[in-house]
């Protein structure tokens, strides 16, 4: 289903194109074109599908079903260098350089131009420098790529996609790490592009930028494309609307929402690497206070900050009325705050160990924990494991069993467990339901309303925003590392939060 | 609405099959892993009971590890800090300054000598764990250094000449005899037992494994890990040092380079064992018996009539043949 | 004037390199000052040149395998095996003798790239295996005792002089010189620093990562065994004492000279200012009496001084042009 017409010629067409994956499917029957010196942008939520597609486009996954046409043919892309030497190129998100070559090397690296046996290096500094003034971007080509901003290395793979006869360029996020004037930078640049009939793939959460640089735009969700939308003449709510879809879950809604008691953790003034600026709030006993915001907007910075597991430029704050000076997460421990880290597999679990081992790694370093005495019990260890397995309906086949063999769901139950057994006042959840299935979802959340109700803070991470909504006491929104935006229980909204997420707020209320 | 899907999960579902898949042979491989070392010792054991009928008598065998257990304390410290995920080269230079110190200070009295040259070996391992974990640089290396200095301080107190040394209580150590036990023979097998219960019923021994196999998720759940990896350099320090002593104890003598070798071979011993050199894999009984296939791998050569130098050939290769045998059985990281 | 600047600012492309430079001169005039003996002077240049040339070959291949991201221990027992094996070889004559040395630094090298680039050993397992089974054979091969020399011919490799240049130094030259044009001018040696420098950009790229790691093995051996075969030349016997120092020596001077142990980085020039400088510092602490035992002190707070200098700087100089851009290393770091 596609929305305007067909003014340019297309390049690249996807036709019914499924991808399954074990237990998911990442894309349903896709359908969609890209034409010749056109900008589409593809904007979803996380897991909406769009990484799927590009890694079709760019060879790193193979499609179950449907096809891909290049200018009238089909083709098959088996690997990555297949999709290169058809001249589909990929911008990524991290972008690989190899610091103490050159630019130019960087550039032609894997394909430098010889004379015999050495390195023609005049003729590729030449060539190198050619694209970099294509470009009409200033920077040497001889220097090496180690000391290059974001904004320069990302020149430099968009310099290095053009040196191999490029058609279709693929950018992932590409404003994730850049500054306001890097970002029209790019965007000339971009345009620069489009006049010579390159066909541009854009991915972005960033809305604005949608509106500033595409000419279309496709909405995914729930692996499926939702519509295409010409972007002359289509408006941020409408797309919101699309991304976000009609029904909303209703897995959870807290029953009760008790009056919160005394204030556990109050933040002040907090700066936290480079652009986490001046953030302040209070959370308090028996409250769920959520952080939300797009990736990148600073909210993990700030929890990491608060946990200790990150160094605090400055700001102050205070705990159960007193102020503290947490240096490391020891010391969290030592006052009652527990992180359940948002990449759980690699921080919040340690994989190969066994589950009830993990269950207990913090308990046996908190102070005051039966579980910390210098004689480990297995036999002690075991009840406490085997106590929380039962009360969070964790599913295993022995508790011995490596935290690496559960399920996702499982998993972020066993992190909670870890921070049950060790008596926490402020729990802090960094997205803590994400790759969860749904039953799991429902009892994570149940799970939370019973630590409220026992008198726990709980601060939240999300970018779930049907989950935002129905689980939290109070929201906050952040964006570009600051807060922009407050709601309380009457005013949150699923609209509301995505357009400050975005940068558009409505009420904010600092 | 369906649940957001991360990439990682996609992933992860896509590991979990390839998990299931492979895990048949794996599970059969890693099993063996664990048992391989005892299959070799019990191999040895049967070699050398061939070659020489009388090989498999309580004497001999006394003997035999008796002869190991200088290495095999050393190994035993070397253990507890490879399973954090750093290691100790200096061991083969806190041999000889501990054993210098110890001889050195003699004339005050057995009892103080002695523990001036375990202090040495804690001193050392302080230093070690301190610039390490300060600077994060390569454990390797900074330990290669500390070896070099502790070694060039011995030549300088010693003047390259030996030590001697005699006192009964010091020399009981190395030479003195339990119930036909010699008394190192049992401080190793002593040593072994706690580091045995430490690591496997202590929060701190556990926390070894934590830190070992994530150490930044250890990190997170509020695991001190600073303090118990300073604490595991200065356990490896201080075994050596007691390994000095035994040295000393035994040969009456130290020269400072008494060490030589002894971080390779306490090296070869843990692996040989099963400790992983990556962190997280390992335990002191799995030690003692990769010090021990060392011992017997020398005590059948011998008997088979091959010369010294043989020994070093088929130390490696055994030791290559385990880690490539190692590589295959485990799981990805 | 420019031209000659850009040539040193070419051969020497780090501070590091610089810097070390500097500490040459200055040693150089430093013990020339303090010795009683005259310290410059053509012949003792010449030893002194003669005596680095050894580790200053092994450096040029140890070099090459820890720009790509490696180590290698083997090298001082290598170099030892292979002085045994050209010295037993003799009585067949000196040409065989010399294949047969160099077949078995390569071979050692290739078992070793073997295991690392596809059996995915850590490198210093990897080549502790193979440093050990080496000592032992260089035991079991000369049954412990010195090889003698049989041929006079043989000795011009290590001990003779082309005019006032002894002929070690040559080979050392030239050896350089090919490294130096092989890593800076050709696919393989740049694939050797990307693998080194960024696992992840080499591989997207295209870059056999593999084969690269293989063959940075396969020129340590070769170097190891071409030093062995010029030390054996020049003390015209083999012995059981060589090569147990080197592996820490060599290490010192390579990363001095600008390689570490995180990858990607080392020239020819850099190994060579390296050993120098610790030839130097060794030859003039010997001119100013100061013993075995200082000097090993001295060596020993100098390496551990580079190797937090090293980490620290080099380090945070890597930390900072990754973590800019959220960079990962792409593979696991070796447990080093």
């Amino acid at each position: 289903m596609e929305g305007g017409e067909r003014r340019v010629p297309v390049r690249l067409r996807v036709t019914d194109v499924s991808k399954y994956f074990p237990g998911v499917q990442a894309l349903k029957a896709v359908s969609l074109e890209f034409g010749v010196g056109e900008v589409h942008a593809l904007v979803g939520e996380n897991g909406a599908g769009k990484s799927t597609l590009i890694k079709i486009l760019s060879g790193v996954y193979q499609p179950d079903s449907g096809s891909v046409e290049l200018d009238g043919r089909v083709v098959t892309i088996p690997n990555p260098h297949a999709a290169n030497s058809l001249g589909i190129e990929t911008v990524p998100q991290e972008i690989h350089l190899v610091p103490l070559l050159s630019v130019a090397e960087n550039i032609f690296l894997g394909r430098q131009p010889r004379r015999r046996v050495l390195i023609d290096e005049a003729r590729r500094n030449k060539e190198a420098r050619r694209i970099l003034d294509d470009l009409e971007v200033q920077i040497d080509p001889e220097m090496p790529a180690g000391g290059l901003s974001a904004a320069k290395r990302q020149m430099v793979s968009i310099a290095r996609a053009l040196s191999t006869d490029a058609r279709v360029i693929i950018f992932d996020e590409p404003t994730a790490s850049l500054s306001q004037p890097e970002a029209t930078v790019l965007f000339a640049t971009i345009r620069r592009l489009k006049r010579r009939g390159m066909s541009v793939i854009y991915i972005s959460h960033r809305l604005q930028e949608i509106f500033e640089i595409a000419d279309r735009v496709t909405v995914l969700r729930d692996s499926a494309v939702i519509d295409t939308l010409d972007v002359e003449g289509a408006n941020v709510d409408q797309i919101i609307a699309m991304m976000i879809g009609r029904e909303r879950s209703q897995l959870f809604v807290r029953s009760e929402f008790t009056q919160p008691g005394d204030t556990v953790l109050k933040v002040e003034g907090l700066s936290v690497g480079a652009f986490v600026r001046d953030v302040s709030f209070e959370v308090r006993a028996g409250e769920l206070l959520t952080l939300a915001g797009l990736v990148g907007s600073g909210r993990t910075e700030v929890v990491r900050a608060i946990y200790g597991a990150d160094r605090i430029e400055s700001g102050r704050i205070d705990f159960l009325g007193r102020p503290v000076k947490i240096r490391s997460p020891t010391d969290s421990l030592g006052l009652g705050i527990g992180l359940a880290p948002e990449d759980r597999r690699k921080d919040g679990l340690v994989l190969p160990m066994s589950v009830r081992e993990n269950i207990v790694l913090a308990a046996i370093n908190s102070p005051k924990n039966p579980l910390a005495r210098p004689w480990y019990s297995i036999r002690r260890v075991r009840e406490v494991a085997a106590r929380f397995v039962q009360i969070l309906h964790i599913k295993l086949a022995r508790l011995d069993q490596p935290a690496r063999a559960l399920s996702g769901g499982n998993q972020q139950k066993v992190v909670i467990a870890k921070w049950m057994a060790t008596d926490s006042r402020l729990l802090i959840l960094d997205e803590p339901t994400q790759g969860v299935d749904v039953g799991a979802k429902a009892e994570i959340y149940k799970l939370i309303g019973e630590f409220l109700r026992n008198g726990m803070a709980i601060l939240m991470v999300s970018s779930d925003l049907s989950e935002v909504v129905a689980v939290s006491d109070r929201v906050l929104v952040m964006h570009r590392g600051r807060i922009v935006a407050e709601f309380d229980r009457q005013g949150i909204s699923e609209e509301g939060v995505a357009r400050a997420a975005v940068g558009q707020a409505m009420n904010s209320v600092a | 609405m369906g649940t957001p899907l991360r990439e990682s999960d996609v992933a992860e579902k896509l590991a979990g099959l390839e998990h299931r898949r492979v895990s048949v042979a794996k599970a059969v491989l890693s099993g063996g892993r664990r048992y391989l070392t005892f299959v070799l010792l019990l191999f040895l054991l049967a070699c050398a009971s061939v070659l020489s009928p009388s090989f498999l008598s309580a004497n001999n065998l006394v003997s035999v590890a008796y002869g190991s257990s200088v290495l095999g304390i050393v190994a035993l410290g070397q253990t507890m800090l490879l399973i954090t995920g750093n290691f100790d080269m200096s061991v083969a230079g806190v041999i000889g300054a501990a054993g210098i110190a110890t001889l050195l200070l003699m004339p005050f009295g057995a009892i103080p000598a002695i523990f001036a040259g375990l202090g040495v070996g804690l001193a050392v391992g302080f230093l070690n764990g301190f610039i390490v974990i300060r600077t994060n640089a390569s454990p390797f290396l900074v330990t290669l250094g500390t070896q070099l200095l502790l070694y060039g301080a011995g030549l300088a107190i010693t003047q390259s000449q030996t030590l001697y040394g005699d006192d009964p209580f010091f020399n009981w150590i190395g030479q003195g005899v339990v119930l036909g036990v010699p008394v190192t023979l049992l401080a190793f097998l002593a040593l072994a037992a706690l580091f045995q219960v430490v690591l496997a019923r202590t929060p701190y021994g556990r926390c070894l494994y934590a830190i070992g196999l994530n150490r930044e998720a250890a990190r997170l759940s509020g695991v001190p890990v600073n303090r118990i990896r300073l604490m595991s350099f200065m356990l490896s320090g201080l075994m050596a040092a007691l390994a000095g002593v035994a040295l000393a104890s035994r040969l009456n003598s130290i020269t400072a380079n008494a060490g030589l070798g002894y971080d390779f071979l306490s090296i070869i011993a843990a692996v040989l064992g099963g400790t992983s050199l990556f962190g997280g894999r390992g335990g002191a009984a799995r030690t003692v018996a990769g010090t021990l296939v060392l011992g017997l791998l020398d005590n059948v050569l011998v008997l088979l009539g091959m010369t010294f130098a043989f020994e070093d050939i088929v130390r490696g290769a055994v030791f290559l043949l385990v880690v490539g045998f190692d590589r295959l059985s485990r799981e990805e990281r | 004037m420019g031209g000659r600047l850009r040539l040193v600012s070419r051969l020497l492309p780090s501070g590091n390199q610089r810097a070390i430079t500097v500490l040459v001169i200055g040693l150089i005039v430093f013990f020339s000052l303090t010795t009683p003996v005259t310290f410059v002077s053509t012949a003792n240049a010449a030893n002194l040149l003669r005596q680095m040339s050894f580790n200053a070959v092994i450096a040029l291949g140890v070099v090459v395998v820890m720009a790509g991201g490696g180590l290698d221990i083997s090298v001082g027992a290598v170099m030892s095996m292979s002085a045994a094996v050209v010295m037993g070889f003799q009585p067949h004559g000196v040409p065989v003798a010399v294949v047969m040395a160099l077949a078995f630094g390569v071979a050692v090298g290739a078992i070793n790239g073997v295991m690392v680039a596809w059996f995915d050993i850590v490198p210093f397992v990897a080549t502790l295996g193979t440093m050990t089974i080496a000592s032992g054979l260089v035991h079991e091969y000369s049954h412990d005792m010195p090889i003698p020399g049989a041929n006079v011919a043989f000795t011009v490799l290590g001990g003779g002089n082309l005019g006032p240049i002894p002929v070690p130094v040559l080979f050392m030259i030239g050896l350089a010189i090919v490294i130096h044009v092989t890593m800076t001018h050709t696919p393989f040696g740049r694939a050797v620093y990307a693998v080194g420098g960024d696992f992840e950009a080499a591989r997207l790229a295209g870059i056999n990562v593999a084969l690269t790691r293989f063959s940075t093995y396969v020129i340590s051996g070769f170097c190891s065994s071409l030093a062995g075969i010029l030390l054996a030349s020049e003390l015209n016997t083999s012995s059981t004492q060589l090569g147990i120092d080197t592996p820490l020596l060599i290490l010192a001077a390579v990363i001095m000279g600008g390689a570490s142990l995180l990858g990607g980085r080392g020239t020819a020039v850099g190994a060579l200012l390296g050993v120098l400088a610790l030839g130097l510092l060794a030859t003039g602490l010997d001119g100013l009496g100061v013993q075995t035992a200082q000097q090993t002190i001295i060596r020993a707070v100098i390496f551990v001084a580079i190797v937090v200098l090293d980490v620290v700087s080099v380090g945070r100089l890597w930390a900072r042009l990754r973590l800019r851009t959220g960079l990962s290393r792409g593979r696991e770091a070796t447990p080093m």
